[in-house]
């Protein structure tokens, strides 16, 4: 008896963020009937799917304990361009690959420069983020495109039988394969060890830079497909869209327990996490509170994430060395 | 009564005991030195007297006011400045805004840069040396450098200057007038005390010398009453203590062989490595010895030379390439570059041999189990469980793990930096056998290590490096704790005296 609510505590320790969506799910219900209702969670789903694609990649970034601020106008530049292609009539599965290809590319780009010039990811990605941005309404002339084909369409507005869309199954397939490649893979143990010490990683045998090239590479490619989702969703493509994903998934990365020091984190995690602040905005909607004070809460959310993490890292700093120090002076 | 005075000062650190009862005075207008080898007690000493750190017993009495322990600021008030070897200075910004760093000079809002500037150059012109204040401090090199930390001191109406190595960043030409400079200071009634490893330098200014020797204090004599040789008897004058294990005989084969090695701030490198062979590597800190290691390791950026081992040659850009050619490191700051501290000790184990443990980039659970509890074993690694993380573990348990991690990599080569530095006497025995179990093994092991007599207990050869070079080689019956002290100081004519030729 003793042992199962061990184990149960434990399962909620390790599960914070999913036991976090619960409750929230419940809150939400008691307030508005239809909450749980089949409809609005399909929407939940559906509408973040594709951002949980692209906070997929960017957790792999943040595990290695960086952090790409260039993914909002990335998404924008990357769904304008592959916008045009579609209206143009390049083949669908073309325009898919090119995205990815597209955000592979960028994403190794700042990564290069960032390894060879030694400057902190989180600046390069500052001076890439505003390229896309001016690229991005270059291109566009800050015009809509749109009238995209039928078949274009089904990426992220189909559905299987009205039971389960498209984005979901995607979002799903992703999540499983790079879930094998973190916890399966030496390469994905590479990547939590670098995180925790990039010294000792490089020291121990561990081409860092490689690693570190390859997710970006990783990264990019989903943040390529969550740019189509996202146009082929809406159904048009405007500069100004998907700008703010960047924050959304930077936020729900840390809500799931992401450390911006890296070295750990679990996907699982930030799936939740992006699944909170859906709620939480779908939540908002529904009672009626306006765009921009839920800019004010996904901010304060932020800070807070943010405040967990560095206070759970003090903690641990502490606890560390204090059970370190212990142990010596039982010897001596 | 004495400027500063120090009264049976004892200050402990987990495992070891960093000051041992130790009573030292200072007067003013004399230049102290303060002698020892590493890990002597200097630091924690200078640490005492500035008030970073607060002994466990004894007194410091300042003008004859006594304290059980001082803080910074009393420190400060007192007119006790220290300038540690790595500058404090923010770059960019002027020499005078440096000097007057902290200090308010002028009004509520704005800083008087002219009063500024008028009492640096001052100061700058009783060195009787040419700074303009104005400049900006990137532009200074090493030497001047230091002065503007010296000046810094000074404008703080310093009593009494502690020097921590103060010519370690210096050439021998900025070195003399750093040098000049402190006799100066030493007629204008200020004490300063005097730490560094030039011999050469502390004869030629100190008025008297005190040595410190693993946390005992041993002697204060006048300088004129020394010399080199009598100091360095001083220094090291213990008696070797522990027992080390029998090893078997190395071979003569060379695995590993080094040739003119250049880069990360060593010269010239050239030495060989016999199979089954320990090669002690001795030197001060800072001797460019873990650099050497990191360099030959791949670590570093080599400049010249080659790195030959067991006949193929090595580029060794990346440890990517030391590791395949069976080269491995076991580094010196085991938290920082040995161990990963919030993971598993399994992980630990096996993430340098993790790709062969791996099937189609799939981790071979049942491998992995395999190797991390084989050389958990082999190591002794106390722990309840290999998946608790290795910060749960005490140090000489960590520096195991950290020796585990890099054997998994099968090296016939190991390079071992510090390898019992912070474990307890019982752990560095059983790191002193696994070497020797090693070596047994076949393994070979260059060891580089501070200690006195592991160095000298465990090697076969020992090379002694002084700035960045090779200083002198010593063969198992050359070994003598003078020889490496005289050789690890720069001290070349007393030792050709002594090595029989």
């Amino acid at each position: 008896m003793k042992n199962a609510a061990n184990w149960g505590i434990r399962l909620i320790k390790k599960n914070i963020p999913w036991v976090v969506l619960i409750v929230l799910l419940v809150v939400f219900n008691s307030r508005s009937a239809n909450f749980l209702s089949f409809k609005n969670i399909y929407n939940i789903l559906t509408q973040n799917a594709y951002v949980a694609v692209a906070a997929i990649g960017i957790t792999l970034i943040m595990m290695t304990g960086h952090m790409d601020l260039s993914i909002g106008y990335q998404i924008s530049l990357i769904g304008i361009l592959t916008a045009m292609m579609v209206v143009a009539g390049v083949p669908v599965f073309l325009c898919v690959l090119s995205a990815m290809l597209m955000g592979a590319v960028i994403c190794v780009i700042n990564c290069i420069i960032s390894i060879n010039f030694k400057i902190p990811l989180i600046m390069v990605s500052l001076g890439m983020m505003a390229i896309c941005q001016g690229v991005s309404y270059e291109i566009s002339g800050a015009y809509s495109i749109y009238n995209f084909p039928h078949n274009f369409a089904f990426i992220g507005q189909g559905s299987f039988g009205g039971v389960v869309s498209t984005p979901i199954i995607i979002a799903t397939v992703i999540f499983i394969i790079m879930s094998i490649v973190l916890n399966k893979t030496y390469f994905g143990r590479y990547i939590y060890m670098i995180g925790s010490n990039s010294d000792a990683a490089n020291l121990a045998g561990i081409s860092v830079n490689q690693v570190r090239l390859t997710i970006s590479a990783i990264e990019g490619a989903l943040i390529g497909l969550a740019a189509v989702m996202m146009i082929s969703r809406v159904g048009s493509a405007h500069s100004s869209m998907g700008v703010d994903m960047g924050f959304t998934c930077l936020t729900g990365i840390m809500l799931g327990g992401v450390s911006i020091r890296g070295g750990e984190g679990k996907l699982s995690g930030s799936i939740a996490g992006i699944l909170i602040l859906g709620v939480l905005s779908n939540g908002m909607q529904l009672a009626g509170l306006g765009i921009y004070i839920q800019y004010v809460v996904k901010g304060l959310i932020m800070l807070f994430a943010i405040g967990i993490d560095v206070y759970m890292i003090k903690r641990r700093h502490s606890h560390a060395t204090k059970r370190i120090y212990e142990t010596e002076s039982t010897h001596s | 009564m004495s400027l500063l005075e120090l009264k049976n000062i004892t200050k402990a650190f987990p495992g070891v005991v960093a000051l041992n009862n130790v009573s030292l005075h200072f007067e003013p207008g004399q230049i102290h030195a303060i002698m020892g080898e590493n890990g002597a007690g200097k630091s924690t000493l200078i640490r005492i007297i500035s008030g970073a750190e607060t002994p466990d017993s004894g007194t410091i009495s300042i003008n004859g006011t006594v304290h059980t322990s001082i803080t910074p600021a009393i420190s400060r008030a007192a007119g006790i400045e220290v300038v540690y070897q790595e500058f404090n200075l923010v770059p960019g910004v002027s020499v005078a805004e440096n000097v007057f760093l902290g200090d308010k000079l002028g009004g509520r809002f704005f800083q008087n840069f002219k009063e500024m500037n008028r009492s640096t150059a001052e100061v700058f012109r009783s060195f009787g040396i040419e700074i303009s204040p104005r400049q900006s401090i990137n532009e200074l090199s090493n030497s001047h450098k230091q002065l503007v930390e010296i000046a810094k001191a000074l404008t703080k109406n310093a009593k009494i200057l502690i020097l921590d190595e103060p010519s370690s960043a210096l050439a021998a030409h900025e070195a003399n007038i750093l040098l000049e400079i402190v006799t100066r200071l030493r007629k204008q009634g200020i004490c300063v005390i005097y730490i560094s490893h030039r011999m050469d330098e502390i004869f030629r200014i100190a008025d008297c010398i005190s040595v410190l020797r693993d946390g005992e204090y041993i002697a204060t004599k006048p300088a004129s009453e020394l010399t080199r040789d009598s100091l360095i008897e001083l220094m090291v004058g213990r008696k070797l203590k522990e027992t080390y294990p029998h090893r078997a005989k190395m071979s003569e084969d060379v695995v590993l062989d080094v040739e003119n090695l250049t880069g990360n701030g060593v010269y010239d490198i050239n030495f060989k490595l016999h199979k089954k062979e320990i090669l002690g590597i001795a030197g001060l800190v800072g001797a460019g010895r873990t650099e050497l290691a990191k360099l030959i390791y791949g670590a570093a950026k080599r400049e010249k030379g080659h790195i030959r081992c067991l006949g193929k040659e090595i580029s060794a850009k990346h440890p990517v390439q030391a590791i395949a050619a069976g080269i491995g490191l076991i580094p010196e700051d085991r938290k920082g570059e040995g161990v990963f501290l919030e993971f598993p000790i399994d992980w630990n184990i096996s993430i340098t041999a993790l790709k062969p443990l791996s099937k189609y980039m799939f981790i071979d659970r049942k491998k992995v189990d395999e190797v991390s509890f084989g050389y958990a074993k082999k190591l002794r690694i106390k722990a309840p469980d290999l998946s608790s993380p290795v910060k749960t573990l005490s140090g000489g348990n960590q520096q195991k793990v950290a020796l585990a991690k890099t054997l998994a990599g099968e090296n016939d080569i190991l390079l071992f930096d510090e390898p019992t530095r912070g474990i307890d006497v019982g752990a560095k025995q059983e790191i002193y056998k696994l070497m020797s179990e090693l070596t047994n093994e076949g393994i070979s092991i260059v060891m580089i290590t501070s200690e006195m007599e592991e160095l000298m207990g465990m090697s076969d050869r020992i090379i002694v490096m002084h700035e960045g070079r090779i200083s002198g080689e010593l063969e198992r019956h050359e070994f003598s704790q003078e020889k490496i002290l005289a050789l690890a100081s720069g001290i070349k004519d007393s030792v050709k005296m002594e090595v029989p030729s």
